[in-house]
């Protein structure tokens, strides 16, 4: 059979049907590879990129957290105050902060290293990696940060915090380029990952003041009658003393009223008095009319006598001039020259060195006669033992005097340029908000007096039993410092002082107290609803003008950190405290005495009473290598809320009971070195001061400060008897009544969260400086977006 | 003859599917490098710095075959299949320290992955930094 040769067609045909799909597998194997390779290059390429980003990210939040003039904290700060609450405030952004921020694609060191000398199958090179910022709000804590809210005293027309002192979140984003050469060609692989970061400002709250109390006693429980018995005694309750230690005449101190501090009367014979004796007028233990030491509340020595929480020179009984020439015809004590700056400024006068208090002795009725020419009324305190010194002890550190006058007379943020002279009266700062006078009239703080009125028939003296004597006055609570020049001159003018501040007694203002306790419920409420998203109209609410201390905020907002307890703050390698912005804690209870550095808050916001938040030891800053106070700082914040889960899975939060979620100083001794918020007080449970301890602790009543100062204060064993606040305290309610050992409150002077160091002035407003101090700078760990592109080209 | 001439034109033809099949099998094994470099990193990466620090024995490994349960620990985990067996992958992490503060920083981590083709050891490189977040 002749095929022809068709058998080598077939096989050619085969053949070339065969190379075909040989050469069609070669290169569908081939583009496999391509393909595999380019898929295994966009992995790489997009580790890399994830790399580069988180390296750029820490690098970024080291420029931002750098607060030198290297760093880039204060350019972020300056921008960020130009945003504002959306939907009208700006963003105030600068997108791509270029201005102020590299490429960081040189910096990126180890993502570098591993495309030189790790990932070297391909060509990789990282073209960029720039920052921008795509989202800047303040952080939202109205309505506590509205400037209106903002509590701002009467001297000054302007806030302490500027929108500088605000906490801010941010939106960054890196965008990563890689760019890949395989041949001739070059691949570039797009990633744009964005993270959160805040700025929180983690300073002191209420810095300008010793002691801010926002409500001060609890007068809005719905009860009126439980309110009243508040007003009129928690400031006088608790066996300890809250004693504040002002930097005198710069520290402020601020008290919601309306409020009764009872005012101490030392020989106050308590039985005596139940029984409606009042000898309180003429019991003295004292054999020179003068005050014993235990009595911490009057401001005593040689040349100081009588108490000074009276508003007007009534705190002695001044003896007429000594007109015998060898005593140089007066009674003063010639001890300008002797005198430090400061006490000439504060005193400007020789100190008059006859004031006395009356006493009762068989033998001494022509001392009696002397003041008995000059008067028959006569006040007292009405409590045994103060309970409450704002001036600290014996009167010794008086706060910041703000004046009454009306603001037409200011000046914008002018200081007195004197010390008060023309008015005795130290008042307490109170709330007040400006162009509506009922706030003030209703929030003053009052003091408890007794009015005696005293006759002398030949040996026979007593008191009046008759006419309403002796009789219970509420004039506001002041401080009169130092002794008056003049005091006859003065002592004739008494009389109307007090009467016309009886007018404005306690009980004359019953009836806008009671507006007050609306008020006070409404502002309670309201505050704890702020939070509350389904009750949004309590953030516009009138009532919390010119109500919250600087830097208050919503806590929960701002926290860095979510912990369970004390436990899993971070520590270094030598078990110290590394704080860093606000750490929110289920519970907080320090039983040892711990150090800490850096600067944060510790925030507690829940209500367990099987853990109340307690410390049984102290809480300090570590100290320079010199053993100076560093620019460390914490912040202590309890606010707590009892938590309860709903079966519905949700969860509903209400207020701690008042009475019993004090935040717990256990024992004694221990130094607190923080701004410290407690919702309802501190309570403490031992460590009083006895008038023995003022001798060994150099600290004698017979002294004046600047002798105190020369001999040097044993502030370590003073430390060591009670337990001690240094920096400042705020709270919502005083609850006074729950301290049963005394608690020294000191503004901390040699911290530069509240003092300039150079200078020792209390700051009155931060300067950028200060407030780059006060912030801390804090990238999220958490990826907020990301998205990857390039694979696909 | 003819099946002479069939058989000589044969010849090219069959290393032409050969080296398609070994161009397959590359693919194939750097697909697999992949998924294996892909899976371990995010894996470190998924651990966060803190995890690195802690497991930090763990991360760090020799070279080591690719082989036994998908995910140690779990019982009811797949296996590897049989083909991952000539893999073997070797972890570095470099733990590296803020100059400033001395505490660790940052880990670098490295990742290789190595197999054998015909007359050939083929090795890949990963890797990753892995930066610290929040208080330092």
């Amino acid at each position: 059979m002749n095929r022809k040769g068709f058998a080598y067609i077939v096989a050619v045909l085969i053949l070339g049907l065969l190379a075909f799909m040989g050469l069609f597998l070669m290169q569908s194997s081939g583009a496999e590879y391509s393909q595999a390779a380019i898929s295994c290059y966009a992995t790489m390429a997009q580790q890399l990129a994830e790399a580069a980003a988180d390296e750029a990210f820490i690098l970024l939040e080291d420029q931002f957290r750098d607060g030198t003039n290297a760093g880039k904290k204060g350019p972020l700060l300056r921008q960020a105050s130009t945003s504002d609450y959306p939907p009208a405030g700006s963003t105030g952004l600068n997108p791509k902060l270029l201005d102020i921020l590299p490429d960081f694609r040189s910096y990126v060191t180890q993502t570098n290293w591993l495309i030189s000398n790790h990932i070297s199958r391909a060509g990789f090179e990282i073209e960029s990696v720039v920052p921008q910022i795509t989202d800047c709000r303040p952080i939202d804590h109205r309505p506590f940060t509205l400037p209106q809210c903002v509590y701002q005293p009467k001297d000054r027309r302007e806030p302490f915090d500027t929108k500088l002192s605000r906490g801010y979140y941010l939106s960054l984003t890196f965008n990563v380029t890689i760019a890949l050469r395989v041949g001739p060609q070059k691949h570039k692989f797009l990633l744009s990952t964005t993270r959160d970061m805040k700025v929180v400002n983690v300073g002191p709250v209420g810095r300008n003041y010793t002691l801010f109390s926002c409500l001060g006693v609890e007068f809005s429980s719905g009860n009126a009658a439980q309110s009243d018995q508040e007003i009129r005694n928690d400031m006088s309750l608790g066996k300890g003393r809250l004693v504040l230690w002002n930097h005198p005449f710069q520290s402020r101190v601020y008290i919601h009223g309306p409020a009764i501090i009872g005012v101490e009367n030392p020989d106050m014979n308590t039985q005596a008095d139940l029984d409606g004796q009042y000898l309180g007028a003429f019991l003295t233990s004292s054999t020179d009319g003068k005050p014993g030491p235990s009595n911490q509340a009057f401001q005593y020595s040689d040349t100081y006598a009588g108490l000074s929480y009276l508003p007007y020179p009534a705190r002695a009984f001044w003896e007429p001039p000594d007109l015998t020439w060898w005593n140089n015809q007066d009674n003063h004590k010639h001890d300008m020259a002797e005198m430090t700056q400061a006490e000439k400024d504060k005193y400007r006068a020789d100190t008059y060195i006859k004031g006395k208090l009356p006493r009762l002795s068989n033998l001494a009725w022509s001392e009696m006669q002397d003041w008995l020419q000059l008067g028959e009324d006569y006040v007292r305190g009405t409590v045994r033992r103060q309970a409450f010194l704002p001036a600290g002890p014996f009167c010794r550190f008086p706060w910041r005097f703000v004046d009454d006058r009306p603001a037409s007379s200011f000046a914008p943020n002018q200081k007195p340029s004197e010390w008060p002279t023309t008015t005795s009266d130290l008042k307490l700062e109170h709330r007040w908000v400006d162009g509506d006078d009922s706030f003030d009239k209703a929030t003053k703080l009052y003091s408890s007096l007794r009015e005696f009125k005293v006759f002398k028939m030949g040996t026979l003296q007593a008191t009046y039993k008759e006419g309403g004597y002796p009789k219970l006055l509420n004039p506001e609570f002041a401080l009169t410092y130092g002794n008056p020049q003049d005091p006859t001159g003065l002592f004739s003018a008494i009389w109307s002082g007090l009467k016309a501040a009886a007018g404005l007694c306690w009980g004359t203002i019953s009836t806008p107290a009671k507006l007050v306790f609306t008020a006070g419920e409404a502002i309670f409420r309201k505050f704890f609803k702020a939070t509350d998203p389904s009750s949004p109209q309590a953030i516009n609410d009138q009532d919390i003008r010119n109500f919250f201390p600087t830097n208050f905020k919503d806590f929960p907002k701002a926290a860095i950190l979510k912990m369970k307890d004390q436990d899993d703050i971070p520590r270094d390698k030598d078990g110290i405290w590394v704080l860093d912005g606000i750490y929110w804690l289920e519970s907080f209870q320090v039983r040892q005495d711990v150090v800490y550095r850096g600067k944060g808050m510790i925030f507690v916001g829940d209500y367990n009473p099987d853990k109340p938040f307690l410390i049984a030891g102290s809480i300090c800053a570590k100290r320079t290598t010199d053993g100076k106070r560093s620019d460390d700082n914490l912040t202590l914040i309890y606010y707590p809320f009892v938590i309860r889960q709903l079966p519905s899975g949700g969860t509903t939060s209400t207020p701690a009971p008042l009475d019993q979620c004090q935040m717990k100083i256990e024992g004694k001794g221990h130094i607190i070195e923080a701004s410290v918020f407690s919702l309802a007080g501190i309570r403490t449970d031992t460590g009083i001061l006895t008038a023995e301890d003022y001798a060994t602790l150099n600290m004698d009543p017979i002294d004046t400060t600047s002798t105190w100062a020369k001999k040097g204060i044993n502030f370590q064993d003073l430390r060591q008897k009670i337990n001690t606040i240094n920096g400042n305290y705020v709270n919502y309610f005083m609850k006074k009544s729950k301290l049963d050992g005394d608690l020294w409150v000191f503004h901390d002077i040699n911290n530069p969260f509240y003092c300039t160091q150079d200078t020792q002035q209390i700051k009155e407003v931060y300067n950028e400086t200060d407030e780059i101090m006060a912030h801390t700078v804090h990238m999220s760990p958490r990826v907020q977006h990301m998205c990857f592109s390039g694979a696909s080209q | 003859m003819t099946l002479l001439v069939f058989s000589m034109g044969l010849l090219p033809l069959i290393v032409l599917f050969q080296t398609s099949h070994k161009s397959t099998a590359k693919a194939k094994n750097l697909m697999v490098a992949q998924s294996l470099g892909r899976t371990m990193i995010d894996e470190v990466r998924s651990m966060g710095f803190d995890g690195v620090r802690a497991n930090f024995s763990r991360v760090n490994h020799g070279w080591k075959q690719v082989t036994g349960s998908l995910v140690p620990g779990d019982a009811s985990s797949i296996n590897y299949p049989e083909y991952y067996g000539k893999f073997e992958t070797m972890m570095v992490a470099d733990e590296l320290r803020d100059p400033r503060t001395d505490r660790p920083y940052k880990y670098l981590v490295k990742l290789s992955v190595r197999w054998q083709e015909p007359g050939i050891q083929q090795e890949i490189g990963f890797g990753t930094v892995m930066v610290k977040y929040g208080a330092r």
